[in-house]
């Protein structure tokens, strides 16, 4: 029991694992994970099929720019252990799967405003003094604790079985979870204010507001304000002139 | 006047910038999104460019740890041995513009992050994912192996190539401009295009929403639309420079920020003035 409670842990932060030491190589999908889960708890069939149908139901669960999807690893390999476990029927599992899937964000937010960025200024400063240790260190660190959250959920879960998760689930008020969505969203303007700080060119600045007035009253994607400025770079830069400059360096030897 | 043959980087460092992304995902954080997973795999290299230089050596893993760095894996090598040509020159000379290197990753990695995102996330993981999980609801583990093939045979690929492709792409580029002094107008170019995309980034990646709402019944309205009807999203690029003024004018600390953003959202979501 304890040996499997570990391996469920292990597995629930598999995606941490993954892409961590993997190269993101996508082995934490919900398909995956079931597979893992049937492995450790001896049922791979049942571990399959649950992990395929979790997977129908998070397949839009993915990390695209800065959007944080619910934890669809740690919500199937639990799901999938009670699955296997408890015999729990696949259609509860599917339901219990989801919330536990948004909380498991919810402290992934929490980790990324609070403890994340506090490890990584310590990885920036040993940069600053060129110790790559420190940024090796801060990396790892921060993964770690991903890592680690997830297991002692999944641990805590699975031995403790799942009528004590269903009352926890209920606890947690709407407006925490939303703060969350907020924070993820607002948080990224830190980040691109330090950004801006580093490419701030008075001379170009008003490219700044075009690209967002692009994007904001025309919804232009990313890629097309790529292609329009490098348009506007061709027909605005004089490309042609620079020749002087290269017969005055014939004169150099 | 620097030739191809006097590149620094040869084939085995492109090799273990590939091999040292293998962390890239590893530490995310809203700030700074993957800086610390770009940076690691890239340390051999500059390393190596700036042997005779420690202190342009600490400026560049400082540059490249400080700023935000996210976008789809993908590309994610191809844009590393761009900016590692543009370090060589920065090793070979001493006035050139480190800004422009910023302004590259800046431009790349929003549009990068668009195409190879919408390739892999949206179209090769979604056919990856209906031929595995088709064995899998019947109990067949190979499933498990056709995704995993389908999703990374073309993944890995990407990555490998990536890097030598960006390297030698960059050499060429900064090659020619030097030759023909086309340095400046590069540079200068290459801030516009950053600047345009980072306003597209800011709209696109920054999310403020005003749930407050006014009047009662059919006249009611949510702050957000009034805003939205004057300029979508103008929050977004208002949050950006708010963080800015309070950084750099305030001189606020980067992480205390975050902390009393986290708090501003709890009690903005506890009575409901902003939603997700």
């Amino acid at each position: 029991m304890l040996l499997q409670a570990i391996l469920v842990g292990i597995i629930a932060g598999w995606q941490i694992i993954d892409e961590a030491f993997l190269w993101s190589s996508y082995t934490y999908r919900p398909l995956c994970i079931g597979f893992l889960i049937g492995l450790a708890l001896g049922d791979i069939p049942t571990g399959v099929m649950t992990g395929a149908s979790l997977e129908l139901v998070f397949i839009g669960a993915i990390s695209m720019g800065s959007y944080v999807p619910p934890d669809a690893s740690l919500g199937t390999a639990i799901a999938t252990a009670f699955v296997i476990h408890s015999g729990m029927d696949l259609g509860a599992a599917l339901v219990v799967a989801t919330p536990i899937a948004v909380i498991s964000s919810g402290f992934k937010n929490i980790i990324y405003v609070t403890l994340s960025p506090i490890i990584k200024n310590y990885g920036i400063r040993s940069a600053a003094k060129g110790n790559e240790k420190g940024i090796y260190i801060a990396h790892f660190t921060t993964a770690f604790l991903l890592f680690i959250y997830r297991f002692f959920i999944a641990f805590a879960m699975y031995y403790f079985g799942s009528e004590a998760v269903s009352s926890v689930l209920s606890e947690l008020p709407d407006w925490v979870t939303t703060s969350f969505s907020i924070v993820s969203g607002i948080l990224p303007a830190v980040g691109f204010a330090m950004l801006l700080n580093m490419v701030f060119n008075t001379k170009t600045l008003p490219y700044l507001f075009l690209g967002f007035i692009l994007s904001s009253y025309l919804g232009m994607s990313m890629l097309g304000v790529l292609a329009l400025s490098i348009i506007i770079v061709l027909l605005t830069v004089n490309w042609s002139d620079h020749g002087k400059e290269a017969m005055a360096d014939d004169t150099d030897f | 006047m620097t030739q191809i043959s006097d590149k620094v980087l040869n084939k085995k460092d492109l090799r273990k910038v590939f091999l040292l992304n293998f962390s890239n995902e590893g530490a995310w954080d809203h700030a700074r999104g993957n800086n610390l997973g770009y940076a690691i795999a890239l340390i051999p290299a500059l390393k190596k460019i700036y042997a005779h230089d420690a202190q342009k050596y600490r400026d560049a893993l400082y540059r490249h740890t400080n700023e935000f760095f996210n976008t789809a894996m993908q590309p994610i090598p191809f844009i590393q041995g761009m900016i590692l040509s543009m370090e060589e020159e920065n090793a070979k000379s001493d006035d050139y513009d480190v800004s422009m290197i910023t302004g590259v990753k800046t431009a790349l990695i929003g549009p990068a992050a668009g195409i190879f995102d919408a390739i892999f996330l949206n179209t090769i993981r979604i056919i990856a994912t209906a031929i595995g999980t088709s064995f899998a609801l019947d109990g067949n583990p190979l499933g498990i192996l056709v995704f995993l093939l389908i999703f990374d045979v073309p993944n890995f690929y990407c990555k490998y190539k990536g890097a030598f492709l960006g390297y030698d792409l960059g050499a060429k580029f900064i090659d020619s401009a030097l030759e023909s002094g086309l340095m400046d107008k590069f540079r200068y170019a290459t801030s516009v295009i950053a600047m345009m995309v980072f306003g597209s980034m800011t709209c696109e990646w920054v999310y403020v929403n005003v749930t407050l709402s006014f009047g009662v019944g059919e006249a009611e309205q949510t702050l957000q639309s009034i805003l939205d009807s004057v300029t979508p999203n103008i929050l977004s690029m208002g949050m950006l420079w708010l963080c800015w003024w309070l950084i750099f004018k305030k001189k606020l600390n980067n992480v205390v920020l975050m902390l009393l953003m986290f708090a501003f959202s709890l009690v903005c979501a506890y009575f409901g003035i902003l939603g997700a």
